[in-house]
């Protein structure tokens, strides 16, 4: 071998397919600690680590017959000692008197391999922390979905009892309280302005007799058509709702005393003219409009004193409070 | 699905025979590896080259982590071909992984197959004592995927990315690919651990197609006992001792392994031309 790369800076071994070692520099072989006649001939394997034996097989034997150059493999070599020595390799295949020698050279590259070690460990942990983070994210974005979900059950729920508790369960009309709340909101909404309201309460004539007569049975189902008979009649922004017993009331935006008596009107002629089945039905209406100084509860007391005198008057008619006599 | 299994699998057919040649490579590389040796067949035999997905020219699209988590994944990957191209009684011949694989998938569909030939089979690489030497230990093994890692694919995220920021030079993609066999190395990483770490003794016995083992002496990676082992569980299978050493006889010894192969189809024709 030629003295020069025989000492270059760097190890030098020719090998053929059989990966018997042909030739082999002293640079390479002092770096081993072996003697010459100790490696030449051998196999590869011999200089080998376990690790870069298979590496070998299945990376560097292929590429070298393939594609005839392997550029900056790194492998580990075994040095006599058993120690490993990392380095970094290059080969090419090349034809010399119609034989084929895969040359090779390499340098250790110790330091390198303890930065590169450390590198890749640092990745793998970055790796692992960005593996786990995205798993922590999904996880979160797990729980916030059922918590929405869940929130949106709730609000479901709630929009659910809200309506239960604000329903009078026969008629399902609104309620007693949620009258008293509409009535208080209409006002406070309309009194302040120039829009009238007006109130009406209407009251089943003789009812006690159809229970008595027919049974509660009966008594209900007229409970209800009279319900459903007053949603019919009602406009979108009025509020129809059952007072108690047999009584019942009508809240009317934007509606002043002519309307409100006319609207009253026509609701206790379709109550007379309706099929009631087994006997007629009619009802009594007293209705009140709001004036400056009014409250709820005295435009309620109002209606009540005009229903009273609808009473009084014969039943089966209107009457206005501000109509009545003090 | 029929043109899409013979693009996603980069499958290629030559040859002027009717009875179908499948050659299949093993861990690390491509169809390739055959080079040398399965162009000797192209005059008796309709022979079929492919890549497994994840390696070569295939599609990498195609991949997925679930489906190829163990060798099943590869098998199927042949049973397509075999389905794209109407193929029965094929010879199929595989190299150390993909023996396995073609194992898989003659239990699987045995039509298929008429004979499988083996080149450094091993259904278990990790020693199992008292009773099975694979040849290596946990330690090994993960050696092993550490030296990968140091070459390529430990690197792979930063090599892309270089290659993202750096369009305006294309060499090193063109670099990056020659250097090891453009496989991904996501995937490399995934079909080391599926060829290394799995177990696939217990199918052996669900073998019936009669089988070749060529096993090369002094292989680092599929050793001489691996090879009777096989022999010893396969029924009806056929075992050569090559001169080849190493564990790439088709790139190493080219001319022995096409002449074993030949031998033993030849012979198994006679005999059957005996039998009929």
């Amino acid at each position: 071998m030629d003295e020069r790369l025989d000492y270059a800076p760097c190890g030098y071994i020719s090998l053929n397919d059989d990966s018997t070692i042909l030739e082999i520099n002293k640079t390479l072989i002092s770096l081993l600690d072996y003697e010459l006649q100790e490696v030449q001939g051998q196999h590869i394997n011999l200089i080998l680590t376990r690790a870069s034996k298979t590496f070998y097989q299945l990376y560097f034997f292929p590429m070298i017959r393939l594609q005839e150059k392997v550029e900056a493999m790194y492998i580990a070599l075994k040095a006599k000692s058993g120690q490993e020595i990392p380095i970094l390799l290059n080969a090419s295949r090349n034809e010399r008197e119609g034989k084929f020698f895969n040359d090779c050279v390499c340098f250790p590259m110790k330091e390198r391999y303890e930065y590169e070690q450390a590198l890749l460990t640092a990745k793998r942990e970055t790796d692992q922390r960005n593996r786990m983070k995205k798993k922590q994210i999904e996880e979160l974005d797990l729980l916030r979905n059922e918590l929405e979900c869940k929130q949106n059950e709730l609000l479901e729920l709630n929009e659910k009892l809200r309506k239960l508790a604000e329903t009078d369960g026969l008629t399902g009309l609104k309620n007693r309280r949620c009258l008293q709340e509409s009535l208080t909101s209409t006002i406070n909404l309309h009194a302040g302005g120039s829009q009238p309201v007006s109130l009406l309460l209407m009251d089943i004539d003789y009812f006690k007799d159809i229970n008595d007569t027919f049974g509660h049975m009966t008594g209900d189902r007229v409970l209800q058509e009279m319900g459903r008979l007053l949603e019919e009649e009602s406009r979108k922004e009025d509020v129809a709702a059952r007072y108690g017993g047999e009584e019942f009331a009508l809240i009317l935006p934007n509606t002043d005393k002519f309307e409100a008596l006319k609207i009253a009107e026509r609701i206790r002629w379709h109550v007379e003219q309706a099929d009631w089945g087994k006997s007629a039905i009619t009802i009594s209406v007293g209705a009140a409009t709001f004036v400056p100084g009014d409250t709820e509860s005295s435009l309620q007391s109002k209606a009540d004193n005009a229903l009273y005198a609808s009473k009084n008057g014969g039943r089966n008619q209107v009457t206005h409070a501000s109509d009545l006599k003090l | 699905m029929n043109q899409n299994t013979l693009i996603r699998n980069n499958v290629n057919v030559t040859g002027k025979g009717t009875k179908a040649m499948i050659f299949a490579h093993g861990f690390g590389c491509d169809q390739n590896m055959w080079r040398l040796v399965a162009p000797a067949f192209e005059e008796n035999f309709r022979v079929i080259l492919f890549d497994y997905v994840g390696s070569g020219k295939s599609d990498y699209n195609a991949y997925s982590s679930t489906k190829y988590q163990d060798l099943h994944g590869y098998a199927q990957d042949v049973l397509d071909i075999c389905d794209a191209l109407d193929i029965k009684d094929a010879i199929f011949v595989g190299h150390s992984v993909g023996s396995i694989i073609g194992i898989l998938a003659s239990i699987q569909d045995p039509s298929r197959f008429e004979r499988l030939v083996m080149l450094g089979p091993s259904p278990c690489f990790l020693n199992d004592p008292p009773h099975y030497k694979g040849g290596f230990e946990k330690e090994d093994l993960e050696g092993l995927i550490g030296m990968m890692e140091m070459n390529y694919i430990g690197w792979a995220n930063y090599l892309s990315q270089v290659i993202m920021k750096n369009p305006e030079r294309p060499e090193l993609y063109q670099e990056l690919e020659e250097s090891f066999c453009s496989t991904d190395p996501t995937v490399a990483r995934e079909f080391a651990t599926a060829t290394f770490f799995s177990d696939h003794r217990n199918d052996l016995q669900n073998v019936t197609v009669p089988s070749l083992i060529l096993q090369c002496s002094d292989d680092a990676i599929a050793p001489i006992e691996v090879g009777k082992y096989m022999h010893s569980v396969l029924t009806e299978s056929a075992y050569a001792l090559m001169e080849a050493t190493g564990h790439c006889p088709h790139l190493s010894h080219p001319e022995e392994t096409i002449r074993l192969i030949s031998d033993y189809l030849k012979s198994v024709a006679d005999q059957d031309s005996l039998n009929g």
